[in-house]
């Protein structure tokens, strides 16, 4: 039976499948915030590293310097501790570029689902994200 | 009456049933077109799952911190080792953590074993490569533990999405029913 909409248009039937991408939708958007969150302390710790690296440099090359590792500090010559700072920088870096992958693959898929469903449900659905 | 409308699953979630047709749905015996009672007996599960994902995300957190003082306490059987295999006996000089704030100078005689704080007041001396190996278990079990509870997660997600999405429509089915009873009265 057609459903005797016409005269409220509001009334769209949601079909199982419409749910099921209702609620893929809202699952990979909570994805979608958690990698959000994930990428900006990646980022702030980036940055503190390249802090880091910049102030190494004006470093006496002979001096020891003091390098935390987990809760301690080790004594490190300059290089030695540019070189350890150069590493974690180069993992963190890849890192970041898996999530920042991530991201955007949940972007594409959710703009489609987003498309979708608009395209079905018009105004009476909203998915925009709080920002 | 609540009996049919969940399935036993996922780590003990129910599962909120998509309503295909609310004008049956309504018409159900339990229901008896009823808008409020349904309306608040969707509630109450909705209530509810929003509780065991609050649950989930407490445990997520938990591990989310535990993951990364695991992997930290590897990285330094990682640099005891790595001492050990360039400089020999030779002591490494640090600044030790003593208390919150408060460092002080100590020597560190690299040896062949490290002792692994293992919970209940118990410590245990493990030879570096046991150390590793016991570590990198705990850290795969808890990341294994963690990709589970964002399954979890991601499953219950779906229940109250449903049970939104329910919700509105049993919601709309009510005002729609209403109007037309004013119409006819009217």
């Amino acid at each position: 039976m057609p459903p005797e909409s016409q005269k409220m248009e509001s009334e769209v039937h949601i079909t199982y499948d419409d749910q099921q991408k209702i609620n893929k939708f809202a699952r990979l958007n909570a994805k979608y915030e958690d990698f959000k969150e994930e990428i900006q302390g990646r980022k702030s710790e980036l940055q503190n590293l390249e802090d880091a690296i910049s102030e190494l440099m004006l470093c006496d090359e002979t001096n020891q310097i003091m390098y935390k590792e987990g809760e301690i500090f080790l004594y490190k010559d300059v290089s030695n501790a540019q070189n350890s700072l150069e590493e974690y920088k180069h993992e963190l870096l890849t890192v970041a570029a898996n999530i920042e992958r991530e991201i955007a693959t949940l972007k594409e898929q959710i703009d489609e689902l987003k498309a979708h469903l608009y395209a079905k449900f018009g105004n009476n659905i909203h998915l925009e994200m709080e920002e | 009456m609540v009996d049919e409308e969940k399935k036993v699953s996922h780590a003990g979630i129910p599962q909120a049933v998509f309503v295909e047709d609310v004008d049956s749905f309504m018409a159900l015996s339990a229901n008896k077109g009823n808008a409020e009672k349904v309306l608040r007996r969707l509630d109450e599960q909705h209530n509810k799952y929003k509780f065991m994902e609050l649950n989930l995300l407490a445990k997520r957190k938990r591990l989310k911190n535990q993951i990364p003082d695991l992997e930290r306490s590897m990285d330094m059987i990682r640099l005891l080792k790595k001492h050990k295999a360039e400089s020999g006996e030779e002591e490494i000089l640090t600044e030790f953590l003593l208390s919150e704030q408060l460092y002080s100078k100590a020597k560190i005689n690299p040896k062949n074993t490290v002792y692994l704080w293992l919970g209940a007041n118990v410590m245990l001396e493990y030879t570096l490569e046991d150390a590793a190996d016991l570590l990198s278990k705990n850290i795969e079990s808890a990341k294994q533990q963690e990709t589970t509870i964002e399954e979890d997660l991601d499953f219950l997600r779906d229940q109250f999405t449903t049970t939104e999405v329910n919700m509105a429509r049993v919601y709309n089915w009510d005002v729609k029913r209403r109007q037309a009873l004013n119409n006819n009265s009217s």
